[in-house]
């Protein structure tokens, strides 16, 4: 035998024995109990089959929508912080809209509402610092039926953008990005509750892919930001697959409330060997970041922002998708009301 | 518990790893496109990404150039293929493989080895533009749009057409840039790049080249509501013999030197008799900042309504030095 042939048998065997423990491990898993004193409870292990392919023709992303999530802001009125979001809302639509916006504190989870109207074909743009001066999170603005009894309105004509300039850890970050937007679906409105199941709302992604992780010169640093459909100071556990340039994963567990905006570091993801270990100087890597609670991988979405010294710009949507079983639902409780 | 619950991550990332439907969001897919990149002064990374545990892929990542400074043309065609090993991030510096002074766009497909189109929809990518406009050095990214297969046609796919909303996902009817302003260029600078797809149902055109569309008009109507008091212009922009549009905003409004409000880009079919063109596949806005916080902003342009569409990439085997991976 020859010692190609003899490789490819161990190979073959690798790649067969690896698919056994996979297996095993899953089955197994799915009768893990959990005891009292686990801080995080176990996934539910149902083996997901392969893809099973349903996609929707007409679901991309940056699509007009009822329900916009801006997953940063931050505001100032001292000129000499310049922290300073300009937030804009567009009615692509050719009827009058009131929408809603909740501008959630990302340091208490502490919720602050207003309404303003946009009249056909309106664009509006106004300062996070106009609302909610002196703080930093995220903003969610919806369309509602009227401003008495708040219920979330069809109208997927909204479209939404921030340009946003802060400075944040003592470096600055300056660009911007498109609002995520969800469409109402089914349902005649008024809708009576803000659930993206697919039916009401589209679903939120459950598991997220930050493409672009950079190794920065000195002064640069990259932001992973990430909020969830909550506004409540309950923690979520945070799991996070590093993979470097040689498709090696290393992995770290976080946790968070209803936003999170940390810097990438050796102490963000904590790695074992630590970040700066697994993607030095010069070289590139992603990661995957799934929110774990009782169900298993839970809605969320993100930002990846680039910021340095001077100034230097960079803020995106971090890629979403839904893996395994699918998304799970999500329902908006607890301020939107 | 932590390495028990990562594990157990890990084994459904390696079992149930596809995206179940496709979502509002910037979801891994079987094409990729970036509207826009630029070689030279200003520069362009793109990352590109394998999201799949265990299974690789070639990719074919073409190259068009809206106009190509040092040669004088446009529309120029420039492919490699990679192959991509299960979660394999590739790192492309375009001035390594670009004319100095190009622009375009890019598309990034899942091929197999005989180049036919595959359905792959694990590709993730995003695009770093750097500017040195203005002082000092700054940059922005955008994710490169995905599209999902949704059917198979050998048809089709053995020829390398993409057929959106028929084999991949669906084109947007509209493109819709909801924050511009066009101020004096000396402050600051608003461009567009958008790339046209060719008509669907016109029959007759040559298979040879990628755009082949590119002897017929790019007719767009853009339609300005100004915020402030719904003041409504619509005007024209058209230009021949092009790939994909790349213009000013002054190039669009250029009697009005200060205003705000949002546009529709939309193609009018009809604009120019006996010439087919298909609708808009995407488009980026890049806004400079050139005096105030010195800023460069670059962002996918929203979308609205579904349409069809047809591009085509070249149906060459893929290159033996990335097929003899498969084999290695």
């Amino acid at each position: 035998m020859s010692n190609k042939d003899l490789g490819k048998k161990i190979q073959a065997l690798l790649v067969f024995s690896l698919a056994i423990i996979f297996l095993a491990s899953a089955v197994s898993a799915e009768n893990i109990t959990q005891t009292p004193d686990q801080d995080v409870q176990q996934l539910p292990m149902s083996i997901p089959t392969l893809s099973t392919f349903s996609a929707h023709k007409d679901a991309v992303p940056d699509e007009a929508g009822s329900f916009l999530v801006y997953p940063y802001y931050a505001s100032s009125i001292n000129m000499h912080s310049s922290s300073f979001t300009q937030i804009s809302i567009t009615n692509t639509g050719d009827k009058e809209v009131i929408v809603k916006l909740l501008f959630v504190d990302g340091s208490n989870c502490l919720v602050s509402d207003n309404y303003l109207t946009l009249s056909a074909h309106q664009s509006t743009f106004f300062s996070a610092s106009d609302y909610v001066p002196e703080t930093s999170g995220f903003l969610i603005a919806y369309a509602v039926n009227n401003t008495i009894d708040n219920k979330p309105a069809k109208y997927n004509h909204l479209i939404g953008s921030a340009r946003v300039s802060a400075v944040i850890s003592g470096v600055y970050c300056d660009g911007e990005y498109n609002a995520y937007t969800f469409k109402a679906l089914n349902y005649d409105y008024p809708l009576l509750s803000l659930t993206f199941d697919n039916d009401h709302f589209e679903h939120w992604p459950n598991t997220l892919m930050a493409p672009g992780i950079l190794p920065l010169p000195e002064d640069y640093r990259q932001f992973v930001i990430l909020v969830t459909p909550s506004f409540d100071m309950l923690q979520n556990n945070l799991v996070m697959l590093v993979y470097d340039d040689a498709e090696q994963v290393y992995s770290a567990m976080s946790t968070f409330t209803c936003q999170l905006v940390k810097v990438i570091n050796d102490d963000f993801p904590r790695t074992a060997p630590r970040f700066d270990t697994v993607i030095p100087a010069g070289r590139s890597g992603w990661m995957r970041l799934i929110k774990v609670n009782d169900n298993g991988a839970a809605p969320m979405l993100g930002l990846l922002m680039t910021c340095g010294q001077t100034t230097l710009g960079g803020i995106e949507q971090i890629h979403g998708a839904c893996f395994s079983n699918g998304c799970q639902n999500a329902t908006l409780s607890g301020g939107f009301q | 518990m932590k390495s028990k619950l990562i594990f157990s991550i890990l084994v459904m990332l390696g079992i149930g790893l596809s995206s179940v439907s496709a979502l509002p969001y910037y979801e891994p897919a079987s094409l990729v496109m970036f509207p826009f990149y630029t070689v030279g002064d200003s520069n362009t990374n793109l990352i590109l990404t394998n999201t799949n545990n265990v299974e690789g892929t070639i990719i074919r990542v073409t190259f068009i150039n809206y106009f190509d400074q040092l040669k004088s043309v446009s529309c120029q065609e420039f492919n490699q293929d990679f192959y991509l090993t299960p979660n394999q991030q590739i790192k492309l510096m375009l001035s390594d493989s670009l004319y100095t002074g190009s622009t375009g766009f890019v598309a990034v497909t899942a091929i197999n080895p005989d180049g036919s189109l595959k359905d792959f929809d694990y590709l993730a990518g995003i695009a770093f533009i750097s500017d040195i406009q203005v002082t000092p050095y700054v940059y922005d990214n955008y994710n490169g749009i995905p599209f999902k297969k949704i059917s198979n046609n050998p048809e089709y796919d053995n020829a390398g057409i993409i057929m959106f909303n028929e084999t991949y996902t669906a084109l947007p009817e509209k493109l819709i840039e909801d924050f511009y302003s066009t101020i004096d260029p000396e402050y600051s600078t608003t461009k567009f790049a958008i790339i046209p797809s060719e008509d669907p149902t016109e029959p007759n055109l040559p298979s040879y080249n990628l755009f082949s569309f590119v002897n017929g008009n790019v007719n767009m109507e853009f339609e300005n509501y100004i915020w402030d008091n719904n003041e409504y212009y619509t005007s024209d922009y058209s230009e021949s013999e092009t790939c994909g549009l790349y213009l000013y905003i002054n190039d669009i409004f250029n009697s009005r030197k200060t205003n705000s409000g949002w546009i529709e880009f939309t193609r009018n079919k009809d604009a120019t008799p006996g010439i087919t063109a298909g609708y808009n596949i995407g488009g980026i806005k890049i806004f400079t900042d050139l005096v105030d916080r010195q800023y460069l902003g670059v962002s996918n342009l929203h979308r609205e309504g579904y349409q069809q569409g047809k591009l085509r990439i070249s149906n060459s085997p893929a290159s033996p030095s990335v097929t003899s991976l498969l084999s290695g």
